[in-house]
């Protein structure tokens, strides 16, 4: 915590405990949900199966109040207590020794546990979880690419995500939300023809899903009222009193709709528990435009008086470390790998527009702002939203934060998102509604279900090619035979074939996915996160069936730089200057470059790479960028939706560069992939301007969303007039269509290692002097001088 | 007497060699045929270019210019010594209203200097040392040439910046300082002087000035800073007569 902070004690102490709390494993949910299914597995429909499981825990999880905690309520039976989802993965007792033992993402686990594990639900569940069934229809060809890592699956081990509300449970609590149910159940049975009964089954469901919710909320009430007695036995009379309005807040929401700041944070709060308690679903939940939502109740209760500027900053860091108080869901093998981070992924958007166009930056924006940077957590991830109405202040004040090099804010660019979600078939107002939840990804928020699939590693698509159809790394034939690329006589013929591959891939995993959303809707129905999404109640059908307003499956393309990289060296030196067969660059590449340093250095230094404005290699990512367009874009689900591509990599590009050989671009095997979007790692070395006039040139409004990552020093940040410029680069790639950027500070750590590996970090700019140069351009000790000058910086 | 950043010392395209970077793989046989270098440890630096081939790369970064307010700054060495390009160059700003700024010695010849100042938006200047003969000393040039520029950069009304590196033993007397401040005090009369940056010597050029190869390296003096607190003090007191003045930049 920095010193001279406006955050108060109560806050120092509870965000202090969710810092230094190590994430441990709670089997209490597996405990629950294993009894539930052993006594009443077979005795209901599936949905209503669900919504009672959920009842149950609502009734019988632990409910933990914390001391000083003004929002309440923990998925676990503590903070940071992580529970499972035996019903969709079931973990071995090796998985939970794993997890208690390694270095990173670690999850404590008691070795008690561990044997009730092995006792109760491990063998309860053998044979009978979502991942068994999945896996018992994966056919040969997609497992023969999947475990090349030529894409992933999302729907393997965690519920598909993600999730982001709209306003609606500002409106309508829990009780109206059963009206509105009742209503349709009525109109269900009194329609013309024979009774709906899926449809009444669905709906008795989500009924009973938003009673239960009321009763975990009822339960905290209870606890609320007895540690307030006890309070005032021990005379903590202000403790009591707050204890007092816990209660009487939990009394109120998510029953009713909030009529405060606070019921409103804590209706939020309790609905966003209600998700990841059914089910696990990536990327949590998202609160959407939380600033839009509070607004009006922040400014009602400042004008009458009853709600201060401070108590709202309480509030709002209170919420905040909640979500920090949730880590993601352990995870095993690939997953584990493609997502290494205890980071769930709850991105609150800021700022932006509002339905009708206009500027949404307002009071709460700031708080939020302020919130974010005096906290310093890990969760929730929060963006800022500039828009050309966006005032400059706003930008400014987030460039701030953005300078003290924590990662945050993340930026994004409304006018481009919109174009996205219009695009693909969204009405204007919930265009302008949604936003970007988990990493970059657009989405109605409120009335879609828009789920990932899971990563596509197009650079690996491309090394298959090179090698007719087998992965050079497992040596294993697992794609199509495309030809023997040393016979290739132009490079069109090279980037045919690489089409064909593509194609191959992206249908193998579209035609799998169509039969894993089948089992997903038909075996894990969210009864209680369909309540929450329009228009589920309304066609009585679940989140995972079609019944949200918009049905989306995104495939994540990862790795087009590098690939853009590989083409551009392959056309250069291979096809255009014949600088060496194709059969040698095949042999260094077979090799890993051992013993072809020159010819990879040459490849490094004297080829366009993307991300420096050069025509050359910008065009050829669009090129590729377009293709996977055509080949992903407009197909259809099984949900009555489409499929669109996304560009983002969240970390897999890390686990898709360990499963990949050496490439073309003079990358050695098991380096990571390009990340998002951005350039290859050290490739953009014309400064961050022609990075971005690079990322313009892709037609971004044809993706759900692409991520560009920019690093800097924080000497190149110290001034007003740095932030100034960072502001302008913002708002001119913007101009330029694109559709997100953030900002990563480099630490000490960083350059250290760019010491290592100078060509992974031809990119990095330091401020030397009066002037600024690349870190790799300079002299050792001068390095060094720059190394101690950033940890005196307080990196 | 020192140049903090040096790119290259020769008016011509000139050959740099990064030992650091050399594989030993013998492709520019004997560093005859640079362009065969893998690694890019033998570049060759500098290369020709027309003014529309300048301009064409000063376009691209037209729409940074708009929305920060920013432009071009020429640079050099010096970009003096190439007078009827950068006339060309900064003709050519002027009419796509690119702001231009010039970072220069002043050292050329007055007339060359007056054809330019109505071309250039803002002028960074350097200002070393008053007293002529140490002038000559550590530069090899008189300096009442450039003082005479610089007061005709004042005179016409441009925006215009003082750099003054401070290298300790060289310019950073008590006597030398007064006489600095005084000339400043009246540039800052005269026109429209925006700011005084303060440059204390450093040695981070000296990684670059290895790299060029079988040039005879200019006076490799030992030089260094002045203690920090002398810099301070003569920071405070540039602010105390008003000037807005900075360490760096």
């Amino acid at each position: 915590m920095k010193p001279g902070d406006s955050i108060s004690q109560r806050i120092a102490i509870l965000r202090e405990l969710s810092f230094q709390t190590v994430p441990s494993l709670s089997i209490e949910r597996a405990r629950i949900v294993t009894d539930f299914y052993r006594k009443n597995g077979n005795r209901y429909s599936i949905p209503v199966t669900r919504a009672l499981c959920f009842r149950e825990l609502c009734l019988k999880q632990t409910i933990y109040i914390g001391e000083g905690e003004l929002i309440v309520g923990e998925r676990g039976p503590r903070p940071k207590a992580v529970p499972t989802y035996p019903e969709l993965t079931c973990h071995s007792v090796e998985d939970l020794h794993i997890l208690n033992s390694r270095e990173r993402q670690r999850y404590i686990v008691s070795d008690e546990d561990i044997r009730v594990y092995e006792r109760e639900i491990i063998p309860f569940w053998q044979g009978k979880t979502q991942r068994d069934r999945i896996f018992s229809v994966l056919p040969d060809d997609w497992k023969l690419l999947y475990n090349s890592g030529l894409f992933t699956e999302f729907a393997e081990q965690r519920a598909p995500g993600h999730t982001a509300l709209d306003g609606k449970i500002y409106h309508c609590g829990m009780t109206g939300f059963r009206d509105l149910i009742a209503k349709v159940q009525e109109k269900n049975a009194f329609r013309k023809g024979p009774l709906d009964l899926k449809k009444k089954e669905m709906l008795q469901a989500m009924d009973i899903a938003c009673e239960s919710l009321i009763i975990f909320a009822g339960r905290h009430a209870a606890l609320a009222l007895e540690l307030a007695a006890q309070c005032r036995k021990q005379g903590d009379q202000t403790r009591a009193r707050e204890l007092e309005c816990i209660a009487a807040t939990c009394r109120h929401v998510p029953a009713q709709a909030p009529r405060n700041y606070r019921e409103a944070l804590q209706m939020y709060w309790f609905v966003h528990l209600g998700t990841i308690i059914e089910l696990n679903g990536w990327d949590a939940m998202n609160p959407g435009h939380l600033d839009q939502h509070l607004e009006p109740f922040y400014q009602k209760e400042l004008e009458s008086g009853t709600l201060t500027e401070q108590e709202a900053r309480e509030l709002m860091a209170c919420l905040f470390i909640k979500v920090n108080n949730h880590p993601a869901p352990p995870k095993v093998g690939v997953t584990a790998r493609e997502s290494g981070t205890y980071n769930d992924f709850t991105n609150i958007n800021i700022g932006g527009i509002r339905s009708n166009g206009s500027n949404a930056v307002n009071p709460v924006s700031y708080i939020m702002l302020d919130t974010l940077e005096e906290l310093h957590l890990l969760q929730p991830g929060v963006s800022v939203h500039i828009d050309k109405s966006t005032p400059e202040h706003f930008l400014l004040e987030s460039c701030r934060v953005i300078s003290k090099g924590y990662g945050y804010p993340s930026v994004f660019n409304p006018g481009v998102y919109v174009g996205e979600l219009i695009r693909q078939g969204k009405t204007l107002v919930d265009a302008r509604e949604g936003g970007c939840s988990g990493c970059i990804e657009v989405g109605a928020f409120g009335k879609e279900a828009y789920l990932l699939t899971g990563y596509l590693n197009i650079a690996k698509i491309l090394e298959i090619t090179l090698n007719n159809g087998t992965d050079p790394v497992s040596g294993n034939m697992v794609s199509l035979k495309t030809g023997d690329v040393a016979g290739f006589r132009s490079f069109n013929e090279l980037y045919g074939a690489f089409l064909k591959q593509l194609e191959y891939v992206i249908n193998t995993k579209i035609r799998v996915n169509h039969q894993i959303e089948r089992l997903c809707a038909e075996w894990m129905p969210a009864p209680f996160l369909s309540v929450l999404i329009d228009d589920c109640i309304e066609k009585g059908m679940d989140y995972y069936n079609g019944g949200p307003r918009y049905n989306t499956s995104y495939i994540q393309c990862t790795g087009l730089g590098t690939t853009a990289d590989c083409l551009s060296a392959l056309k250069r030196h291979v096809f255009d200057d014949k600088k060496w067969p194709m059969e040698c660059l095949l042999n260094a590449l077979s090799c890993n470059f051992e013993g072809y340093e020159p010819m990879r250095q040459y490849i490094l230094n004297r080829t366009p790479f993307f991300g420096n404005d050069d025509d050359f290699a910008d065009q050829l990512a669009v090129r590729l960028y377009e293709d996977l367009f055509s080949l992903i874009d407009g197909r259809p689900n099984t949900r009555g939706g489409k499929f669109h591509m996304d560009m983002l990599s969240t970390t897999c590009h890390v686990y898709f560069g360990a499963v990949t050989g050496a490439l073309p671009n003079g990358r050695k095997a098991g380096r990571p992939l390009s990340d998002g979007t951005s350039p290859s790692h050290g490739a953009d070395t014309n400064g961050p301007t022609a990075v971005v006039r690079s990322l313009g040139k892709l037609d971004q409004v044809k993706s759900g969303g692409t991520l560009l990552n920019q690093r800097f020093s924080p000497s190149m940040m110290k001034t007003e007039e740095d932030r100034k410029k960072l502001a302008s680069l913002i708002r001119c790639y913007f101009e330029l269509g694109g559709h997100h950027i953030q900002f990563n500070v480099v630490d000490t750590a960083t350059l250290r290692q760019a010491q290592k590996e100078p060509e992974m970090y031809r990119d990095l700019l330091v401020r030397v002097a009066g002037y600024s140069d690349y870190f790799n351009h300079l002299a050792p000790a001068l390095q060094e001088d720059i190394i101690c000058r950033t940890v005196n910086e307080g990196f | 007497m020192w140049c903090h950043n040096p790119e290259g010392q020769d008016p011509q395209p000139e050959l740099m060699f990064d030992k650091s970077r050399c594989l030993g793989c013998g492709a520019c046989e004997d560093r005859s045929l640079p362009e065969n270098c893998p690694s890019g440890a033998l570049q060759i630096c500098g290369q020709f270019m027309d003014t529309s081939q300048v301009m064409k790369i000063i376009h691209r970064e037209r729409l940074f210019f708009d929305r920060s307010g920013g432009g071009v700054t020429f640079t050099g060495g010096e970009p003096l010594m190439q007078p009827d390009f950068l006339v060309g160059l900064l003709r050519s700003c002027r009419e796509s209203d690119i702001s231009s700024a010039l970072d220069t010695s002043l050292y050329a010849p007055e007339q060359i200097v007056k054809q330019i100042i109505p071309l250039t938006s803002l002028f960074l200047t350097d200002i070393k040392l008053m007293d002529p003969v140490k002038h000559r000393y550590y530069t090899g040039v008189d300096n009442t040439l450039i003082l005479n520029n610089m007061l005709h950069v004042a005179r016409s009304g441009v925006p215009f910046a003082l750099r003054i590196p401070l290298v300790h033993g060289v310019n950073d007397s008590g006597t030398e300082i007064d006489s600095l401040v005084r000339f400043a005090v009246q540039l800052r009369d005269m026109g429209n002087l925006t700011g005084i940056h303060l440059l204390p010597y450093h040695n981070y050029g000296q990684g670059k000035t290895s790299r060029m190869m079988g040039k005879k390296i200019p006076l490799q003096r030992s030089f260094s800073a002045p203690p920090g607190d002398l810099t301070d003090s003569i920071l405070l007191k540039l602010r105390t007569l008003g000037f807005n003045a900075v360490k760096g930049g």
